[in-house]
């Protein structure tokens, strides 16, 4: 980097402003190396090194410089950074610079001076309004892989970064009695006002500078310069202990109940985020009420290529020169439809520019500033800006039609002030137009917020003093506090005048006049817009794309809303708004993801087995939000379903070993519990003996099958439900609800208690013999049968020992405190080492149960009755219970339905699909002839082919019979024979031995 | 038979170690982190009807007034919390606790039912300057003195994982209580919200300061 070059800021004024020139700051444009001041936005170095032409625009490619100084701006738009850092679109107006800073500019090839697709504006007449979809309408096909890559290669702005973002970043909460939104005059004084009384105030400002307005205007306040009153309120504020100071905050949304969305750049302001710090944090602030105080955005005036660089908004001119010290023009002209306008030459000729001319189109004009040897030109307009890559000269135009040509530049418009009024907005209120300013002003504001200063319309200091201050008093007063000390209403002599009769656009006048800069949207566009029928607000901005972007049309769309009113012969109060949504700025993916990145985007559920699994080499699956043993691989096998085939064996011939902790387990206690139970399950549970299990099924009120699981009677008023794992929290949300809301008059407490239990399934032949050398009591058959339960011991610890069986073997599941569950099947296998004890996981699990006819999560599918499932048997005749009603109803009970049938493959090597249709062997197969499907298949080990269970119209007349399993998306057909669902051991005697 | 007892372990085993982690610095870190281990637990859940009875019984048991509300109260070896209306979780730590749960269990098993969730828990101990800054990177409730203060609890949640808060003492400190399943997802987003501040875990908390 050449220093010596690169120091020289040719347009930075000697002194004044709020930069730091003991200080520099070396950054990089275009590869080209210029320096810059702490303080300093990329946006005022970039004027302070004479560099007006920024980019090029989105749609002609036209040469685009700075329009604004704050978050408003449409055109300033760079790819800051670079790699994994690159951020396409970003403000230069507000981007802090910073040492080493890196940026470029956007849309333009090979360069930025000078740029191939600006030949699109010879074609502009094509490149109208709707072009896209007029133009490329035809041939139809062409449209996806033509037209649309080659529009989206000549528009788009920016290149995203396409790598990992590097950094962190974080979500928070914050809490406040009173939250105010801008830190200019109005903000100020409420936070001032608040803080002292002692509540809780949170003052959140999106540039990194407290101040608004104050810091750009000569404003002289309780007598002195507007810039130390906020100083020295600034370090009142930042003494008192109730006062939170958000810079580089922008709240972007309001949402319910007081809750508002900000995100704060944390290290944006930095080359990289120091160690440990987050790059942004996405907020949450609560806040019982909340004063907007966000100012107002200038308006700009479509005349002949008012996008010119060096045509700037008046107030940014003076924001240039009074807060950054820059001197944006030597020679420049003001274009002011409104008193604010006039006070810009007095800003530029105290910084020693050239005033040319002002240009006021009204015929009296307020003259502030008679004592400036000013060239005033009364009842005139800009008609042109001259110029090409930078604005050379303008023509003039009277109201009698003489044209004068002046040379500038600088062009300072202004046109009146958009209030900043986008959150009252954000729940629903419409803006309405007020007269005395020409602008929307809010007509009323979500709740627990007040409206202040220029952002409601009351565009002078004096009033936006008094705003503050009342809103504050309001605020803290409203919010319940009681505190009392107050604030002053601090002496301001200026009252500056606000007249303004707004100009939109400049008619006859030649070359493109732009509304929206950042969509390169026309006057043209708009009266096209216009003359095609989409003459109302919102469908104005999807026609023409106006008001879209990164700047929602901030400096566009009121303009846009008059002229289309001028076109209609309509007051601009009939053409009405669009209304603004959250967020007000753009806001980053990261800032609303915070920590929730990569395997922390959801929490994970780890079984109390997970380490022990894990060094067993488990291989994983997700089942919710569990983490489950899928299966647990050994050396040799190259493929999963060895793995599976091999445990299975495991469990038919010897034992195997599960962890089972998922499911869901609900422990119900009360006088009332067996009661309780006979209404929330199909069969009567309150006739089930203590120590003993019983399957069990939960409709839900329509009738459909909910869940089934098992439950055991622990004691006499004591039970313990089990669920599926996948209908853990739903059972027990509808267990909750019968009993709170269904019948409150049952004594009976229902309490989750899945986390406190490792359950760990032993399954197998070989099971009881494990268990019996852990367990000192009596397990054989007949003291502890098939569905009994024993409250047992095992090296002094305390175990529940259920004899249930899912795989059809001979199994007993083992509950023990989920800290000791690790222990246990450390136990376990030790126990079982020579017994040729293995651990399984889910894939032999679903083997095994689909061997066994067990319908689970992809048979209870929320579509099935007790019926279909072949489980009627078990609902109880004598009491009545959730869903039986329901469940009667002809359709659940009529006899062509479809029901649960195993299916097996003629020829044994054919391979089944779950997902298939079940078509007779004769018929064709489409919808028409479609009498089932197929749920769930495996590889049966055991049997040596594939089983399946499925649902098959009148299955159980069919059994022996044949049917087609039909995949049309796989392309396979294949010829089964329906069974019963059971495939092994249908009698049961295994498990019961 | 079995040879041993069953080892209980942590849910957080192997995930921390002792030591300062996060930002350095010269001064003592943003906060502490401790696993509170050993607390033996009871789910208490009012009878239909008997939260007058559960109150005055649990009261005379403790010496504190229990209330039927968000609050944590100690006595008699035990800490309540308030989890839920006609609901408490009750701690006991350290010498005594089967006596402690003993008495407890008898004053109270006729008008509640009681659960164990003792290994159903993971309880982290947060102290130290930064801690209500860690907190509120993932718990949407004020903590701030004038809304919470030592003695109040609440059941919320903080990064999506449902959790018991409770305020031990002004440091502050904060015990968070979060299902055992969820300790590991919980402690990554608490070491992460954490490192800005700098933390130090420590091998767990003493039992006098409980």
């Amino acid at each position: 980097m050449s220093e010596q070059g690169a120091t020289r800021q040719a347009w930075r004024r000697s002194s004044g402003g709020l930069i730091d020139r003991s200080r520099t700051l070396p950054f990089t444009f275009d590869g080209k190396s210029y320096c810059g001041h702490p303080g300093d936005t990329l946006a005022s170095a970039l004027l302070a090194n004479g560099v007006h032409l920024v980019g090029r625009s989105f749609k002609y490619h036209r040469p685009r410089g700075i329009l604004t100084a704050g978050s408003e701006e449409p055109n300033a738009l760079v790819e800051l950074r670079d790699g994994a850092r690159r951020e396409p679109n970003t403000r230069a107006t507000t981007v802090e610079l910073y040492h080493g800073l890196a940026c470029a500019s956007q849309n333009r090839w090979p360069s930025l001076e000078f740029d191939v697709m600006a030949a699109t504006s010879l074609l502009a007449p094509v490149f109208s309004a709707g072009f896209y979809y007029k133009t490329f309408m035809w041939p139809a096909p062409f449209w996806e892989k033509l037209y649309e890559p080659a529009i989206r290669r000549a528009a788009g702005l920016g290149r995203a970064a396409q790598l990992p973002d590097p950094d962190t970043y974080e979500n928070a909460w914050a809490h406040c009695d009173v939250l105010v939104v801008g830190s200019g005059p109005t903000g100020l004084m409420a936070a001032l006002t608040a803080g002292r009384a002692g509540a809780r105030v949170i003052m959140a400002e999106e540039d990194f500078q407290l101040g608004g307005r104050l810091l750009s205007e000569p404003f002289v306040i309780d007598g002195q310069p507007a810039a130390d009153w906020v100083q020295s309120t600034i370090s009142e504020l930042a003494s008192l202990g109730n006062v939170r100071l958000m810079p580089r905050t922008t709240v972007f949304g309001v949402y319910d109940h007081g809750t508002y969305g900000a995100v704060e750049r944390v290290n944006d302001h930095v080359r990289s985020p120091p160690a440990f710090e987050p790059r942004q944090r996405g907020w949450r602030i609560v806040a019982k009420r909340a004063v907007l105080a966000a100012g107002a955005i200038e308006r700009p005036i479509a005349f002949a290529n008012n996008d010119r660089p060096g045509v700037m908004l008046a107030s940014a001119v003076r924001s240039y020169i009074n807060r950054f010290g820059v001197t944006p023009g030597k020679r420049a002209i003001i274009f002011t439809a409104g008193d604010d306008g006039w006070r810009t030459s007095q800003a530029l000729a105290a910084a020693g520019a050239d005033v040319v001319a002002v240009i006021d189109p009204r015929k009296e004009p307020v003259l502030l500033l008679g004592r400036n040897p000013l060239k005033l030109v009364r009842g005139t307009v800009v008609t042109r800006a001259i110029g090409s890559r930078c604005i050379e000269a303008v023509e003039v135009r009277d109201t009698a039609g003489h044209r004068a040509t002046i040379d500038c530049d600088l062009l300072a418009v202004s046109n009146g002030w958009n209030p900043a009024l986008h959150l009252t907005c954000h729940l629903g209120s419409k803006p309405i137009w007020n007269e005395e300013i020409s602008a929307f002003v809010p007509q009323s504001a979500p709740p627990g917020m007040a409206v202040g200063g220029a952002a409601t319309g009351h565009l002078s200091l004096k009033e936006a003093v008094a705003d503050g201050l009342r809103l504050g008093h309001e605020a803290v007063r409203d919010a319940g506090f009681a505190g009392s000390a107050r604030a002053d209403l601090p002496s301001i002599e200026s009252d500056e005048d606000q007249g303004v009769e707004p100009v939109w656009r400049i008619k006859s006048s030649r070359g493109k006049a732009f509304v929206d800069f950042q969509n390169d949207v026309t006057t043209s566009d708009i009266a096209l817009s216009h003359r095609e029928g989409y003459s109302a607000a919102e469908h104005l901005k999807r026609y023409t794309t106006l008001g879209m972007g990164t700047d929602q049309g901030k400096t566009a769309s009121v303009t846009a809303l008059a002229i289309m009113a001028e076109l209609t012969g309509r007051a601009i109060s009939e053409v009405g708004t669009t209304v603004f949504r959250p967020p007000y700025t753009p806001v980053s993916f990261g800032a609303i993801a915070g920590q929730r990145r990569g395997s922390a985007f959801r929490p994970m559920r780890r079984t109390p087995t997970h380490d022990w699994a894990t060094a067993q080499g488990a291989v994983f699956i997700e089942a919710g939000l569990w983490l489950r043993a899928q299966y647990f691989p050994r050396p040799g096998e190259t493929d999963w379903r060895q793995a599976v085939a091999r445990e299975v064996m495991t469990v038919r011939t010897a034992v195997g070993i599960c962890d089972v902790s998922t499911l869901g387990k609900i422990d119900i206690q009360g006088p009332d519990a067996g009661a309780f139970l006979d209404r929330v399950y199909v069969n009567m549970l309150s006739t089930l003996a203590v120590g003993k299990v019983r399957y069990a099924v939960v409709l839900r009120e329509d009738g459909f099958v909910m869940d089934d699981g098992t439950v055991c009677r622990l004691g006499p008023e004591h039970f313990l439900a089990t669920t599926t794992t996948a209908n853990a929290a739903k059972v027990l949300a509808h267990l909750d609800f019968c009993h709170q809301v269904l019948w409150p008059q049952l004594d009976v407490s229902i309490v989750p208690v899945t986390e406190q239990w490792a359950q760990i399934s032993i399954a197998g032949p070989r099971s009881r013999d494990v268990l019996e050398r852990l367990i000192d009591a009596d397990i054989s058959n007949s003291t502890l049968p098939y569905m009994g339960f024993s409250q047992i011991e095992i090296g002094g610890t305390a175990c529940r020992l259920f004899r249930v069986s899912f795989s059809g073997e001979r199994a007993y599941e083992i509950a023990v405190g989920a800290a000791c569950g690790e222990a246990l099947m450390r136990e376990l296998m030790e126990a079982g080492g020579d017994l040729g004890i293995a651990p399984y996981g889910m894939e032999a699990l679903g083997v095994m149960r689909i061997e066994k006819g067990h319908a689970s999560t992809p048979e209870i599918d929320g579509r099935t009755t007790l019926g279909d499932l072949g489980l009627e048997k078990m609902a109880s005749r004598k009491n009545d219970f959730v869903g039986r009603v329901m469940s009667e109803r002809p359709a659940l009970v009529e006899a062509g339905r479809q029901v649960l049938v195993g299916l097996t493959p003629v020829d044994g090597a054919d391979e089944l699909v779950a997902g298939a249709h079940l078509i007779a062997p004769d018929n064709p197969a489409d919808a028409d002839h479609d009498e089932g499907h197929v749920t769930s298949v495996a590889r049966s080990p055991t049997l040596g082919h594939d089983v399946a269970l499925g649902f098959l119209r009148r299955g159980l007349d069919r059994i022996g019979g044949h049917i087609r399993a039909v995949d049309l998306l796989g392309g396979s057909d294949v010829l089964c024979k329906v069974s019963h669902p059971v495939f092994v051991d249908p009698k049961g005697d295994k498990l019961r031995g | 038979m079995a040879r041993t007892a069953l080892i209980a372990m942590s849910a957080l085993a192997g995930t921390i170690e002792p030591g300062r982690f996060g930002a350095p610095g010269d001064g003592p870190p943003g906060v502490r982190l401790a696993e509170r281990t050993g607390v033996l637990i009871r789910h208490i859940a009012s009878r239909k009807g008997k939260v007058p009875d559960v109150l005055a019984r649990m009261s005379s048991l403790t010496g504190a007034s229990l209330v039927d509300g968000p609050r944590v109260v100690m006595g008699g070896g035990l800490e309540l919390v308030g989890s839920a209306p006609g609901q408490w979780l009750a701690l006991a730590a350290g010498e005594g606790t089967d006596e402690v749960l003993a008495k407890l269990t008898d004053a109270v098993a006729d008008v509640a039912s009681l659960t164990d969730h003792s290994a159903a828990k993971m309880i982290v101990r947060i102290e130290g300057p930064s801690a209500r800054n860690v907190l509120a990177k993932g718990c949407p409730i004020d903590l701030h003195p004038v809304a919470f203060q030592p003695g109040s609890a609440a059941t919320t949640q903080i990064d999506q994982i449902v959790c018991q808060l409770w305020q031990v003492d002004a440091t502050p400190a904060y015990d968070i209580m979060v299902n055992r399943s969820l300790a590991r997802s919980f402690w990554s987003w608490l070491a992460q919200s954490a490192t800005e501040f700098g933390y130090e875990v420590s091998d767990g908390v003493p039992t006098s300061s409980r």
